[in-house]
């Protein structure tokens, strides 16, 4: 780590704070009991998802207007990262679920707008490694981004539009939680942006480090070529 | 539904696990975005050098490197 990556360093006593007021700091839940402790990173990580998908719509609309790939390098690092946190999102969900319904897994609308959310972007990824051609494959990887991200507000509004067992944290009413577990809730919100956001700091890093290497590539093989002829 | 001192002691050490893990996620990114900025650096140093040494695109016999008479001066 170099000074001029000093914005990381923070990260530690944010996550052990995190970890702490989750783990020690809040109350259990009256009904649920520690299992409620799980909500915490769950509720952190659907942030990240949330955040991370709109930041490839918002990259994946400005390469479609600007045709600058370094737009598409980020809306490929956030899709990434994102459907990581979604993969977390479903994990911590199943164990939470087993724990307060008593099964693993039911098709209940915002369960099921969630795994379809992944695959989407899942498929958006495996789309990317189709194309070599740099700007063919952004044009591709914008449209489906676009199209993808239609299930990010139908996914959040799913428990208003239709039954569903999954509860309603925020409300219009507030809150419907215990302070200290709102506090808990908005501090793991906050840890889990912040280890997005150097996830991201990596792989954009390590993006345009292989488009700079197929430049290179590019280019010694025109060199080769004007040598050939 | 009250946790029993034992079970609050599983917390404790899941929080200290967890904290550990941490550690271990900390090192793991710091040495991501180093080697990350060392090969960005790395990259941009070959293309320079690369850009350097593709500028003359003309074969030397129109320009040449050594200086002299150019081609069909009298």
């Amino acid at each position: 780590m170099t000074k001029r990556d000093w914005w990381m360093w923070p990260f530690l006593p944010v996550m052990w704070i995190a970890c702490y007021l989750n783990f020690l700091w809040s109350p259990d839940d009256a009904q649920l009991g520690p299992s409620q402790r799980i909500f915490y990173f769950h509720m952190g990580a659907a942030t990240v998802v949330l955040v991370a998908y709109t930041i490839t719509l918002v990259s994946s609309i400005a390469y479609l207007v600007t045709r600058r790939l370094s737009w598409d390098r980020w809306a490929a690092a956030s899709a990434e990262i994102g459907t990581v946190f979604t993969a977390m999102v479903l994990v911590s969900g199943i164990l939470w679920g087993r724990a307060a319904w008593g099964v693993w897994w039911t098709w209940d609308p915002r369960l099921t707008t969630t795994v379809i959310l992944w695959v989407i972007f899942a498929g958006y990824l495996l789309l990317r490694e189709w194309s070599d051609n740099p700007e063919r494959r952004a044009l591709y990887s914008a449209v489906v981004a676009i199209l993808a991200y239609v299930d990010v507000p139908i996914d959040y509004m799913a428990v208003r539009w239709w039954n569903s067992i999954h509860p309603v944290v925020i409300t219009s009413q507030g809150i419907a939680m215990a302070p200290r577990m709102i506090v808990a809730m908005f501090v793991s919100m906050a840890a889990l942006l912040y280890l997005f956001a150097i996830w991201m700091a990596i792989r954009l890093r390590l993006l345009r480090a292989e488009a700079g290497l197929a430049d290179i590539k590019n280019r010694l093989f025109l060199a080769m070529q004007e040598l050939e002829g | 539904m009250t946790m029993s001192a034992v079970e609050r002691m599983y917390l404790l050490f899941l929080f200290l696990a967890y904290a550990a893990l941490m550690v271990v996620m900390f090192g793991f990114m710091g040495r991501m975005l180093r080697k990350g900025r060392d090969l960005e650096r790395e990259v941009e140093r070959l293309q320079a050098e690369l850009g350097e040494r593709a500028a003359p695109k003309a074969p030397p016999a129109v320009t040449p490197t050594v200086p002299g008479r150019e081609v069909g001066h009298s």
